[in-house]
């Protein structure tokens, strides 16, 4: 069991590290100086192993604080008077949710498929060295930030103490039951949604009785700690003893399952882009008519409806019912009306990052990468810089209008409020209204051009340049920073007009100048 | 009509894969390409449609540069819109060939070329079966009369009938067209090509066939590949 824990960590820190040189041959600099030995060179592996297990470990225990930060911050915040026993409450509650739901020992993974059937690995064994590992690591980062949540708090040591055996001893539980109920019924219950949906929903409800007052008192928590540990000791011991897990192994992995497992990154990833069902028959009154690549345009979009135009419709409806609801404020309470009209006339930078929430951009590109171009970038015509800029031409104007629907809503909606709340002029109307369309046809420009100049994707839809997600990052930060932003909304949006102009034509130049070349398949 | 390749030499980092390539294809013959796993057949059919640029070396053409208008190219693993049906996808490439396609026939007469039924057609690419999406390709990459084909091992997943047709097929195009074909299945390359060419040492090298008979054809062929492991 030992032996196959080290090898296992020790597959996993070489994959990891491998991963980390790959990333780094990416990297502007250091891809003219690393070749392709750096895969063979000892000291470079060495040092690439220690920095990616300094980094594993600072993240294992970053993500496990932050959970606990998290927490702590939101009982604070919500129940100031009440905290300590609220931070109690929602713990405890939230570790019988994981108790239920985050499984380990029938989570599906290649690891465990290849392992078992490829290199033979002992299942007994493999199944309990995993079980082990999880359970030791777990108990050393939640005995950090129990001790250090609770000395914070001025919590007595035994609370913390009490938490960490609860913690540490109901995961046995959970994992054992999850065992026996797949062995007898042959599925993983959770996989049951109205089964997951009954428990959650229920222990949710518990979780939010701190609203209505309502705690688990620390004496209760205590008394089943103790029957925990009891019943802890015992399904480990079910655990350690099984030795059955090469046929539920076998049973839960069957190839179709491992191959297109539903929680895989690449399947969700690339099964949100996909053609629906739906879109598969098309309205050929809207074909009429066209021909070469305008018709494959339509069809294109067409066939994309559900993730383009009626998620934009949806958007626009939901956009309608929040500024209905504003309308309403405004006409009925003179604090809302005031607040609404001081959004509008100082701080139009939050509608940049409503609109950046709203654009549909990047999961177009995805789709157009995924279903079309991933494969159309094969053939010489299609590569004809006459023929990828004719396209690119005619998608801009698509994906411009697609997002043209929520960005009207928008921009009419904030022109109706602005008079509803009897503070305007026609400057202000005219240009907060052509801000954000221009804002939105930004949006359109800016992903599709980074599409064409990065092209980013692999045919996993795993996106292989950094540039690209160093890019939609600032795009991120920059919209979001925009909402500290406070401005006369006149000079804001004219600035911003300047800017999106400024923007689209020197984005289009690039695109025209350059795309020929980067929008290839590596 | 005669492609000829003058030193080309493509290198991936500090592997070299190809090294100072002079070699000619002509017209009127199918020319077969076989090589080790890893040899560099796709290499060199990347190197020749421009996917990949290369260190040095020309193509010519008759004389002239070869451009990637005059190569159809199936590669390996077939790739279609997947989005399209078989006629949509069929339909747009037309379209956008008019010019170069000298008898207009009929979609159904295209389809019949690569056996493809009419309910097939109607259904998504996505939906095809690796060989259909082959044949699709196959089509794509015929019909508008490129000078050069390059097929890269484009027989192996159809099945047997269908590969019978599309031998024919590429029989009845080869005396208007140079067609390099590659392929690890020797017996399928001395049924179907004119000419074996293989790629061991980083380079292109004529298997001369004169008197021998398929045996010692085959053998020849072999120790020629082999030699690649023992150099």
């Amino acid at each position: 069991m030992i032996n196959y824990l080290t090898k296992s960590l020790e597959f996993d820190i070489a994959y990891m590290v491998n991963s980390f040189l790959y990333v780094l041959r990416g990297l502007p600099i250091l891809k003219d100086l690393l070749t392709d030995d750096i895969y063979k060179s000892g000291i470079l592996k060495k040092i690439a192993n220690i920095v990616i297990i300094v980094f594993f470990i600072l993240r294992s225990l970053f993500l496990k604080f932050f959970y606990f930060f998290i927490i702590f911050v939101g009982c604070y915040e919500l129940f100031p008077n009440t905290f300590i026993k609220t931070y109690f409450h929602i713990y405890f509650i939230l570790t019988i949710i994981g108790f239920f739901i985050n499984n380990k020992l029938l989570n599906s993974s290649k690891k465990k498929y290849f392992s078992i059937n490829l290199f033979r690995v002992n299942a007994n064994k493999m199944a309990k060295a995993d079980l082990l590992w999880n359970q030791l690591s777990n108990l050393v980062l939640n005995s950090i930030c129990i001790l250090f949540f609770g000395y914070l708090i001025n919590s007595p040591i035994i609370y913390s103490l009490v938490l960490i055996l609860f913690t540490f001893f109901i995961r046995f539980i959970g994992e054992a039951l999850n065992i026996i109920f797949y062995k007898k019924y042959h599925y993983i219950w959770y996989s049951n949604t109205k089964y997951y949906i009954t428990v959650l929903v229920t222990l949710i409800a518990i979780g939010a009785l701190p609203f209505i007052g309502v705690y688990i008192s620390l004496k209760l928590i205590m008394i089943i700690t103790v029957i925990v540990i009891i019943i802890g000791i015992i399904s480990a011991n079910y655990l350690f003893k099984a030795n059955d897990y090469k046929l539920i192994y076998q049973k839960l992995f069957s190839i179709v399952n491992i191959m297109n497992p539903k929680n895989d990154k690449d399947y969700l990833r690339q099964a949100m882009v996909e053609v629906k069902e739906k879109d598969k028959k098309i309205d050929n009154k809207k074909l009429i008519g066209k021909k070469g690549y305008t018709l494959f345009n339509t069809i294109f979009f067409e066939r994309h409806k559900e993730i383009l135009i009626r998620s934009a419709k949806k958007y626009s409806l939901i956009l309608l019912g929040l500024y209905l609801l504003g309308g309403y404020l405004v006409l009925t309470d003179l604090k809302y009306s005031e607040a609404i009209s001081s959004l509008l006339h100082n701080n139009l930078g939050w509608f940049v990052v409503i609109m950046y929430f709203v654009n549909r951009g990047a999961i177009i590109t995805q789709a157009m990468f995924f279903n079309c171009d991933h494969a159309m970038l094969n053939y010489n015509f299609y590569r004809k810089p006459e023929n990828l800029l004719g396209l690119f031409k005619k998608r801009l104007l698509t994906v411009s209008k697609v997002n043209l629907l929520p960005a009207l809503v928008i921009g009419l909606g904030n022109v109706i409020l602005l008079i509803l709340s009897n503070d305007y002029n026609v400057l202000i109307i005219i240009t907060t209204f052509l801000f954000i369309i221009f804002l939105s046809v930004f949006f359109s420009v800016h992903y599709l051009v980074i599409y064409y100049l990065l092209q980013p994707f692999n045919k996993n839809l795993e996106v292989k340049k950094i540039s690209y997600s160093f890019v939609t990052l600032i795009t991120y930060m920059v919209s979001y920073m925009m909402t500290n932003v406070t401005m006369n909304s006149i000079t804001f949006s004219l600035l911003g007009l300047l800017f999106t102009a400024i923007y689209i034509i020197l984005a289009l130049y690039l695109v025209y100048r350059f795309a020929p070349k980067t929008f290839r398949l590596d | 009509m005669k492609l000829e390749i003058s030193n080309l030499t493509k290198n991936y980092g500090e592997k070299e894969v190809l090294d100072n390539i002079n070699f000619s294809f002509e017209s009127g013959k199918i020319y077969g390409l076989l090589g080790r796993n890893g040899a560099g057949k796709t290499t060199f059919f990347n190197c020749l449609n421009e996917d990949i640029d290369i260190d040095s070396g020309k193509f010519l053409l008759d004389g002239k540069k070869l451009t990637v208008d005059e190569i159809g190219y199936a590669t390996a693993t077939p790739v279609v819109p997947e989005f399209l049906t078989g006629k949509e996808f069929l339909q747009f490439f037309l379209d956008i060939n008019e010019s170069k396609i000298d008898k207009k026939k009929s979609l159904d007469d295209y389809f019949d070329l690569v056996q493809l039924s009419k309910e097939d057609q109607d259904i998504l690419l996505k939906e095809y079966s690796h060989g259909m999406k082959n044949k699709m390709q196959i089509l794509i990459n015929i019909i508008a009369n490129p000078k050069v084909i390059l097929l890269d091992e484009p027989l192996t997943a159809l099945d047997i009938v269908v590969q019978e047709d599309m031998k024919k097929l590429l029989k009845s195009l080869k005396k208007d067209h140079i067609i390099i074909f590659s392929t690890h299945i020797l017996e399928l390359a001395i049924d179907i090509c004119d000419e074996i060419v293989v790629i061991s040492n980083k380079r292109l090298e004529l298997i001369e066939k004169k008197n021998l008979n398929t045996k010692n054809y085959k053998d020849k062929i072999i120790n020629q590949l082999k030699e690649e492991a023992n150099d």
